[in-house]
């Protein structure tokens, strides 16, 4: 982990990030409400790599490499395989930051290449099932069957969630990675925008190119999967005890 | 252990709702006033909500330190391509 646990993401890190503050990458995720433009500092980054100041990129890369390295191994559930798409983001950044030109924040702006950078993997593997999925989480995802517990949400959930020292588990940590991995793409790509790294639903729907209230159907549907899926590793079985209190 | 009644289906969606900040006062008021009086709702909700919680404070991934000089390399081999 590159920070401390004990805090909100927004309320730490070692390093003076650019932009931050109320619009910077170390931004206190919950405030996250409204599209954020470009912010000074990420002006002032793009225009530095513009007049060929390579340090500007190291600090693009210092920044951002640790919340996209936690997105991607979230949306690909492979360390390796996160890695490389680091790799091919920040590639991509370097090859296309010149024509930034500020519409939206330098953190949106990154976050999205990686958006498409997993897409595109993600067709090379196996095609998307083509219109909207309605119903079920996994419902008409044609290849993409995963284990759907929708109704997990009907049932009383008998355990206790304690976040502040679940997430300080690091077995615990690597079993939710995996449990956002198994869902089909259009949801882990939203609860991983939308709540691990705390974009708006507004940011999530213009990153997407969705609606608003598609961005909210697919987050519900994805958070309660995962209630699900937190609720089978602390249950349990025949006990109602849980292990996670 | 017996199985206990599971929250209410028509209640889940404004859970959503509420726990976004809440977008129509009186859905939320409606929401509040059934916690109170449902155990399961009020589970299924604060369930939710630690879930949520849980989410917005996982930490990011340390990245290796090699993967910086990785980058640079392909950044390079991506320029003497280019020309």
């Amino acid at each position: 982990m590159t920070k401390k646990v004990s805090r909100r993401k927004g309320e730490k890190g070692k390093t003076l990030a650019p932009g931050r503050g109320k619009t910077g990458p170390l931004e206190k995720k919950t405030e996250a409400k409204k599209t954020r433009g470009a912010t000074r500092a990420d002006l002032e980054l793009a225009q530095r790599f513009k007049e060929g100041d390579m340090g500007a990129f190291d600090a693009i890369f210092e920044a951002y490499s640790g919340p996209l390295l936690g997105f991607l191994t979230r949306m690909c559930g492979d360390p390796e395989d996160a890695k490389e798409g680091l790799q091919d983001t920040f590639l991509s950044v370097f090859r296309y930051l010149e024509g930034y030109r500020g519409e939206a924040s330098l953190k949106n702006w990154i976050f999205k290449i990686a958006v498409t950078a997993c897409l595109k993997k993600k067709r090379k593997m196996q095609p998307l099932p083509s219109g909207e999925i309605e119903g079920g989480l996994g419902g008409q995802a044609g290849s993409q069957a995963v284990p759907v517990p929708l109704d997990a949400s009907l049932g009383s959930p008998e355990w206790t969630l304690d976040p502040e020292r679940l997430v300080l588990d690091g077995e615990f940590r690597r079993y939710l990675v995996q449990g956002v991995a198994s869902m089909p793409y259009i949801y882990k790509v939203v609860i991983n925008l939308r709540d691990f790294e705390g974009f708006s639903t507004q940011e999530v729907s213009r990153m997407l190119g969705i609606k608003e209230s598609t961005v909210k159907v697919r987050l519900h549907r994805a958070r309660l999967y995962l209630q699900d899926w937190v609720k089978r590793r602390l249950q349990v079985p025949g006990e109602g005890k849980v292990e996670g209190t | 252990m017996g199985k206990t009644k599971g929250p209410c289906t028509k209640f889940i969606q404004k859970m959503y709702v509420m726990l976004e900040g809440g977008e129509s006062g009186s859905l939320c008021e409606n929401l509040r006033s059934h916690l109170e009086g449902c155990a399961s709702c009020a589970e299924q909700y604060r369930v939710l909500e630690d879930l949520v919680s849980l989410c917005q404070r996982f930490p990011d991934e340390e990245v290796p330190a090699d993967q910086k000089q990785k980058v640079k390399k392909r950044r390079l081999k991506s320029l003497s391509a280019t020309g």
